[in-house]
């Protein structure tokens, strides 16, 4: 059964924002709570308390500083209530803001003494669950919405993992090669003293391999995550250089002009490099003198007179006969001259292929100077784009002489990263590389094929010295079983959140086709007329974010809250009206952080709704916080934002 | 205690079927364990002893994941 987390409720002391002494109680178990807070009340702090009640991680010195009600206040503290699976759960965080310290406490109904213990101490299946990055899919803020789709934070399929506790099949994993290491272990200690000497090795080298292993997929992931980000920043370099040059008319009609040419210029090199390679094929047509000797190799092969259907074969069978052709005896000694002479003379497919080659030099209407007109058109035209990618230098820097520094530093960043990626390009190349060739000139300790391969390779090695070879193939089956589940199952996740996401955005973004294409590391969204409008608007952007948070949340084994902040700010009206008509329905507990402005259109959708609790939380001037409850206070709250407000 | 496979999602139970579907040559019975110890650490209710019990097993069969055939 889904194990159900519900907030019933927290208490601040002498927090910034006025936060002094305010509670808020949720006992009644609202469905819903909206909850409107003017900016500069509290909201973001009540977000960061709330995540850090919820994983239990200590605030850091600034954090715990920058909580702090005025100077005055020399210590604080937050406390969270939740009902987990029907049992009460209070968390504590103490705040002692002298120090710049945090301190955690719980308080649970199993504890005999009914008091509080130190520490955060929620039930244990909640503390793999819990994490920073997964608190903020369900304590969950605009900003995070623009990192979902962003590939390099992998962040959708590790929240599936998370979710589903996909995560725990590597726990399974890292249990069976626990147990390896045991046997292997075990094994060892069995072994006489002369042979531990060897497994030590054995096990030392293995260790290493694997060592080396997981440093080369780290290295893998760095590059790869390095040419991301700097292939995104060439793609704004080159687009600021664009924008900045195109405000100077002269300076883009010449720009423009040299850009056609070099464009020119690429298209003839590609096909002059194709014809080049395929002339090279031909022996005939690289060099007149190779054409000559080729020539002459054939009429020296026709003065051969080869036998035509003489083979080696033939000298070999005429060994084994009693009689030669010219009938005289064949003995031991002729048998074996016969042999020995057989490999002067060509077999039948050598002989055919010679003919072929005889016969294409013959044929040939070569003149031997193809290759090296090919070759010399190539070589000018690769001058040609020389000098005109001299001549766009040339302009760049006499915009930069003109004083343009901006661009000056543009250009030189673009160098700088180009010269970077070619670098990266080419470590990731020695890096990942199947490629025979590359394996040839690579150590082991340089490629991760090979290095893998070398650990299964020392594997084998110790198992064999341990004697434990077949519970070793025995585990590796275990685990290649267990990986095979996991990858088929993150696959069916992804694709039911996805078509679940899709269902939702077709809902929430009408009139234009909006869908998630792939759930990889990051939402793909699907391409038709997102590149004529330049991509996602910040609403729709929001809309994709919600459609997969309440598709993935909505069907996962943990029944959890959904906090938001601000959900609608950025959304139009129609746009709002959708999400707060959708979104709602998918939670059972919903708590929602609003400004005034977001009233209209959002809020206003859930005043039909027959559970839901409104409360509004203001400040007057320098004053403590205060609360109100219900909906006629909530409507009627007006304030100009971000200053204090009140009720009217 | 065995765990439920009910409260699974059906994406990862299709996934249990596929990879561990008993067909010609393999070891049902493994199979079968794998299935279990696979539900039951989904749901953080298994141990070492259990994870032992599955390699011995696959110690008396021939049960080859894909690609090592």
């Amino acid at each position: 059964m889904a194990m159900e987390i519900k907030v019933k409720g927290w208490k601040y002391q002498n927090i910034r924002g006025g936060l002094r002494d305010l509670h808020i109680d949720l006992d009644e178990d609202p469905r819903w709570t909206l909850i409107q807070m003017p900016n500069g009340t509290g909201k973001t702090t009540t977000m960061t308390l709330l995540r850090a009640a919820l994983t239990g991680i200590d605030l850091t010195e600034t954090e715990v500083a920058e909580l702090r009600a005025d100077d005055r206040a020399e210590s604080g503290s937050f406390e969270l209530r939740l009902d987990i699976d029907g049992d009460p759960f209070r968390v504590n965080i103490d705040l002692d803001f002298v120090g710049r310290r945090c301190s955690f406490s719980t308080t649970r109904a199993q504890l005999q003494s009914g008091g509080s213990e130190p520490g955060w101490h929620l039930p244990p299946q909640l503390r793999r669950l819990l994490t920073p990055e997964f608190a903020r899919l369900f304590v969950f803020d605009g900003e995070f919405a623009k990192d979902i789709r962003k590939v390099d934070k992998d962040r959708t399929t590790k929240s599936i993992r998370t979710l589903y506790r996909l995560d725990q099949l590597d726990a399974l994993r890292d249990s069976v090669r626990k147990l390896v290491d045991e046997e292997q272990e075990r094994a060892a200690n069995l072994t006489r003293a002369k042979e531990q000497k060897g497994i030590t090795r054995l096990t030392n080298a293995l260790d290493e391999a694997k060592l080396t292993l997981q440093m080369l997929e780290i290295q893998q992931r760095s590059y790869r995550e390095e040419q991301a980000t700097k292939t995104k920043r060439l793609a704004e370099i080159e687009k600021a250089i664009a924008d900045r040059t195109a405000q100077d008319e002269q300076y883009k009609k010449r720009m423009d002009a040299l850009t056609r040419d070099v464009e020119k210029l690429n298209a003839s090199i590609s096909d002059l490099t194709t014809t080049g390679l395929t002339v090279l094929r031909s022996p005939t047509k690289i060099s007149p003198e190779l054409l000559r000797r080729l020539r002459s190799l054939g009429d020296r092969l026709t003065t051969l007179q080869l036998p035509k259907t003489i083979s080696v074969e033939f000298f070999h069978e005429l060994a084994r006969a009693e009689k030669c052709v010219c009938d005289r005896d064949i003995g031991e000694v002729e048998s074996a001259a016969i042999i020995a002479g057989a490999s002067k003379y060509l077999a039948e497919d050598q002989i055919t292929v010679i003919n072929r080659m005889k016969k294409a030099v013959r044929e040939t209407d070569a003149t031997g100077e193809e290759f090296g007109e090919s070759a010399r058109t190539l070589r000018t035209k690769l001058r040609e784009r020389r000098s005109i990618e001299q001549q766009i230098d040339q302009l760049q820097q006499e915009k930069v002489a003109g004083g343009d520094t901006e661009l000056q530093s543009l250009l030189k960043e673009q160098i700088e990263i180009k010269d970077r990626l070619a670098k990266v390009e080419q470590l990731l190349k020695t890096l990942t590389s199947t490629d025979r060739q590359v394996h040839l000139q690579a150590e082991w300790h340089e490629n991760i094929h090979l290095c893998r391969a070398e650990v299964k390779t020392r594997e084998k090695k110790l198992a064999t010295a341990t004697n434990t070879y077949n519970f070793v193939i025995a585990a590796e089956k275990v685990k290649a079983l267990i990986d095979r589940v996991a990858t088929e199952a993150l696959e069916g996740l992804r694709e039911s959140v996805r078509e679940a996401t899709n269902e939702k955005l077709s809902r929430l973004v009408t009139g234009e086709p909006l869908q998630v294409s792939r759930i990889g590391s990051a939402l793909e969204l699907s391409s038709e007329g997102l590149a004529e409008k330049g991509g996602v608007s910040e609403g729709q952007s929001l809309s994709v974010a919600y459609a997969f948070l309440t598709s993935l949340l909505s069907a996962a084994p943990y029944k959890l809250p959904f906090i938001v902040d601000s959900p609608a700010v950025s959304l139009d009206t129609q746009v709002r009206r959708e999400v707060g008509d959708v979104i709602p329905e998918l939670f059972d507990q919903m708590i929602v952080f609003v400004i005034s402005s977001e009233r209209d259109g959002f809020a206003d959708a859930f005043y039909p709704r027959p559970d839901v609790r409104y409360i509004t939380v203001w400040r007057e001037g320098a004053l403590a916080t205060q609360k109100r409850d219900g909906l006629s206070d909530f409507q009627t709250f007006h304030s100009i934002e971000p200053a204090a407000g009140g009720i009217q | 205690m065995a765990t439920d496979e009910k409260d699974l999602d059906p994406a990862i139970t299709a996934a249990l079927d596929k990879v561990l579907a008993a067909s010609t040559g393999e070891d049902v019975e493994l199979l079968a364990r794998m299935r279990n110890l696979i539900v039951n650490c989904l749901s953080d209710n298994y141990d070492q002893s259990d994870v032992r019990a599955v390699i011995e097993l696959a110690m008396e069969g021939d049960v080859l994941p894909e690609g090592d055939h």
